[in-house]
């Protein structure tokens, strides 16, 4: 009897429910910027092993305002927050949490320097990852009100477009020094195994070869080079073997968390070429 | 639902991480598993540094394999002898060896080892070629000899290190033939490579020029002018005897063996003009094998016994050319420069070795890629002449002038590596033996 | 290095002196002619030397008792003998036409007399390019020799090539001289 007299209403109720929930998602979608982007098949995401070193000097924080995301039930206006400037785009300062997303607490911006200097485990890494990925997406949806918010004041729409731009500045000046570190300890490996390969041995032709090495955090080689690819002449290949050993400690950045990017290199070798 | 949801803020990102998504991509992809990729294009190193513990006390090459190891090694161009002196004590064992004292140092190879005296005036030379950056053995061997075959096992061991680390045979077992003229005599001798323990072949009052070795390394063949005009013979080496193979009416020269060793090219004017013949290693069966009004001349046979090179003017200037063995087939080799002569060929018949003309006037050694035709000049001298391959290729010996003496030279056939080793008389006509096994 | 050079110069020097085991080349090839005539005789009448070949063995440098050979006579013609050359060519030059006709000539009137024509090259490229360089110089003088009726029987042509200058100076005079052919007749 109630079950009789409940379905009608359970119907009534979940497609009430539904409205809710629906409408929850309809502002959840439409309330942001929406711009038909063509998904990719596959959503290519570059994953930093660690920080950024702290030697970046963060630019002094801009009076800018960044608009926190809606929270999801009531304000489709969202509500502008400061947020710090000097912050590396994968770990902006999301005070307002996404509710399909997990919440995860930012720490102040002054802790930021402070966090690539321990030791880096794996599994905090692996967190790490999570946390950034997840910062970043935060700030994706930070970002998307900025622009596209239909009812938003055309200053505001302005201000917070010229904040992201900063903010995406600001990541590729950060994102541009560590490369930079990177480009340039590449260089110097490259010039100290260079300065070793003794391409007297290695004929006449065009060889090519390539070893794989793995390197401990001093510059030593952990383990004997790989060879991956002969070049066909064995005195060529253990010339080049004997560059590399001599070679060591092979110089590595002074910012730890920056020894992942080495530990383990692919050296493709062209002895006979000029460069 | 909830995945489409998902599937557009993931769309959100990533149209926004575009922008971040170029910059990063500057950066290599990076995971804590990924490989770092680097190339490395060409070398700078040009010599293996390498060590070497004297063998004993002494400073006489006679006594101390060291001084002749060293000298070998440093002037083959591949190696950089490094002081030993740094290290202290200096181990004569293995087990006494401190690795990373000779890494210090930037020793990639170590060589110790000792000479023992054994019963009836005897030695022992034992050795042993250390890799110092894997930290292993590479070679180690020892010999039973006479005080007077210790020059002849230092030079074994400078050969085996040599293999060993360069991949390549040494050479400093084999020997070299030259003529020198002192005053109005002139000699043709036989030295070790080293220049050292000369020994003459054939001595007198009238020129000696174009010797050829046997590809057996046991006969000489040259051309000596004591009748009073040129005339071929050949010599044994072992034996000391000699006969006559050539000496037609006016001019016999420029013998040169046939691979095998079973003939000989040679050049003869018998017929009025000078041109190029083969004959049989005993003098039967004179064959011609050019014919014309032209000067053909200096006959090579290639190692792979497929060509017979030779210096021709039939183009109106001399210049390089080959035929076949069996005299057809005549192509034309050199095209730069209107002074191409004396062609020899690498033992891995990819390079010939020739003197030609520049437009400076200087007449100078130059090789040339038997596929490519590329040329490279290998001397800055103004005189060269005879040059001639050590039997690994690596090495070309030469003749040339400094204040108008004639001098041995020696340069790499990459022209990397030159060195000067003869000041002793007035010497010409070089020529490097066959490997010696 | 330098010790080593001192102790090849040395052993070279030691060893030139000893030749017990190479060959020693023979020396200065010894003819069966008799002796070349020496002392010009002043007052002796100047005997026509063409009789005395005619009578006399090979040797055409044997004059006449007390007579000189017109060959080494300083004031014929005969007494000159080389012919010289410019750079890379091999023409006899008219100047010296006058001297191969000479000789040319002599050999036709002493049909036993021989001679050799030796080529020379100066001392700019290979040893043996230089042979058939100088061997193109006496060919060139022989021909010359042929048209003036001399027979190849008598006429031998070998080459030097840079093996026997006169002199070894850098310069275009010496070149210049090296740049010849000799006459040389047998028994010389």
């Amino acid at each position: 009897m109630i079950r009789a007299r409940e379905n009608p209403i359970a119907i009534q109720a979940g497609v009430l429910a539904l409205l809710m929930h629906g409408l929850f998602l309809f502002v959840l979608i439409f309330s942001f910027s929406w711009k038909h982007v063509e998904r990719p098949a596959a959503a290519e995401v570059e994953l930093w092993d660690s920080l950024p070193a702290p030697a970046v000097t963060p630019p002094p924080p801009a009076p800018e305002v960044k608009p926190e995301p809606p929270p999801p039930e009531v304000k489709p206006q969202p509500e502008i927050k400061p947020e710090p400037k000097p912050e590396p785009p994968p770990e902006p300062k999301a005070e307002i949490q996404v509710k399909p997303k997990p919440v995860v607490v930012k720490k102040p911006p002054k802790e930021e320097p402070k966090k690539p200097d321990p030791a880096i485990k794996k599994q905090e890494e692996e967190k790490k990852h999570k946390e950034e990925l997840d910062k970043l997406k935060k700030a994706m949806l930070q970002d998307v009100p900025d622009q596209d918010t239909p009812p938003a004041p055309a200053v505001d729409t302005k201000a917070q477009a010229a904040k992201s731009a900063a903010d995406a500045k600001r990541a590729e000046e950060i994102l541009a020094a560590s490369s930079g570190v990177i480009n340039e300890y590449t260089a110097k490996i490259v010039a100290k195994i260079k300065s070793k390969v003794n391409r007297q041995l290695c004929g006449d032709g065009k060889p090519e070869l390539v070893y794989s090495i793995a390197l401990m955090p001093g510059g030593r080689l952990n383990g004997p080079p790989h060879l991956v690819k002969s070049s066909g002449l064995p005195a060529c290949d253990e010339a080049v073997e004997r560059a590399i050993l001599a070679a060591q400690p092979l110089p590595l950045p002074p910012q730890t968390e920056l020894f992942d990017q080495f530990r383990n290199l692919n050296l493709n070798f062209r002895p006979n070429e000029e460069q | 639902m909830k995945s489409s949801n998902l599937n557009a803020i993931f769309s959100f990102y990533n149209c926004h991480m575009s922008r971040l998504l170029i910059l990063l991509s500057l950066l290599l992809p990076l995971t804590a598993q990924a490989a770092l990729d680097i190339e490395i294009v060409g070398g700078a190193a040009q010599q293996i540094p390498i060590a070497i513990v004297p063998f004993t006390q002494s400073s006489n090459p006679a006594d101390n394999p060291t001084v002749i190891i060293s000298a070998d090694l440093r002037r083959s161009g591949l190696f950089r002898l490094l002081e030993t002196g740094g290290v202290s004590p200096l181990p004569k064992e293995v087990a006494d060896v401190k690795y990373p004292d000779w890494a210090a140092l930037q020793a990639q190879a170590l060589v110790i080892g000792k000479v023992e005296p054994t019963a009836g005036g005897r030695l022992k030379v034992s050795f042993r070629l250390l890799d110092v950056l894997k930290q292993g053995q590479l070679a180690a061997l020892e010999y039973d000899i006479t005080p007077s075959q210790l020059r002849q096992t230092s030079h074994k061991i400078a050969d085996i290190i040599y293999q060993k680390l360069t991949g390549e045979a040494g050479v400093f077992s084999t020997r070299i033939t030259y003529v020198i003229k002192q005053g109005n005599r002139q000699s043709l001798m036989i030295a070790d490579a080293d220049g050292y323990n000369p020994q003459p072949v054939l001595a007198g009052t009238e020129p000696i020029i174009s010797p050829a070795w046997s590809p057996d390394g046991t006969k000489l063949a040259y051309v000596s002018f004591e009748k009073k005009k040129p005339v071929i013979y050949v010599q044994s080496l072992t034996s000391g005897q000699r006969v006559v193979l050539a000496n037609y009416k006016g001019n016999n020269s420029a013998p040169a063996w046939s691979p095998d060793g079973k003939k000989l090219a040679i050049v003869l004017s018998l017929s009025g003009n000078t041109q190029i013949y083969t004959i049989n290693a005993d003098g039967t069966g004179l064959q011609p094998l050019t014919h014309g009004l032209t000067i053909d001349t200096e006959p090579q046979w290639s190692p792979d016994g497929k060509w017979i090179y030779f210096t021709s003017d039939r183009g109106g200037s001399p210049q390089i050319y080959r035929m076949s063995p069996a005299g057809g087939n005549v192509q034309r080799v050199t095209f730069e420069g209107s002074y191409n002569v004396s062609p020899r060929l690498s033992p891995d018949n990819k390079l010939i070795a020739f003197v030609r003309r520049g437009d400076n006037g200087k007449f100078q050694i130059a090789t040339q890629e038997v596929a490519s035709g590329q040329v490279q000049v290998l001397s800055d001298t103004a005189r060269d002449e005879s040059p001639s391959f050590a039997p690994n290729g690596r090495l070309i010996i030469y003749a040339t002038h400094i204040n108008n003496k004639g001098v041995l030279s020696v340069v790499s056939a990459d022209g990397k590596v030159k060195q000067r080793f003869s000041e002793v008389g007035d010497v010409r006509e070089p020529a490097w033996s066959p490997a010696t096994n | 290095m330098n010790k080593k050079f001192a102790i090849s110069i040395i052993m070279t020097m030691f060893l030139a002196a000893c030749a017990s085991k190479p060959i020693e080349e023979p020396k200065a090839p010894a003819t069966d002619n008799s002796p070349p005539a020496t002392v010009p005789t002043p007052a002796a009448p100047a005997t026509d030397s063409s009789n005395s070949s005619s009578t006399m063995a090979a040797d055409a440098s044997t004059a006449p008792k007390g007579e000189l050979s017109p060959l080494k006579d300083p004031n014929n013609i005969l007494s000159s003998r080389s012919v010289y050359f410019d750079y890379d060519k091999d023409e006899v030059k008219s100047e010296y036409r006058a001297l191969v006709e000479a000789h040319a000539k002599y050999l036709v009137a002493h049909p036993n007399a021989k001679l050799v024509l030796q080529g020379n090259a100066d001392d700019r490229g290979s040893r043996e390019y230089n042979l058939a360089l100088g061997q193109r110089r006496s060919v060139a003088v022989r021909k010359v020799m042929n048209v003036l009726g001399a027979s190849d029987t008598q006429i031998e042509t070998i080459s030097y090539g840079k093996e026997k200058p006169r002199c070894s100076e850098q310069t275009d005079d010496c070149r210049a001289k090296n740049r010849r052919v000799d006459i040389v007749y047998d028994g010389e």
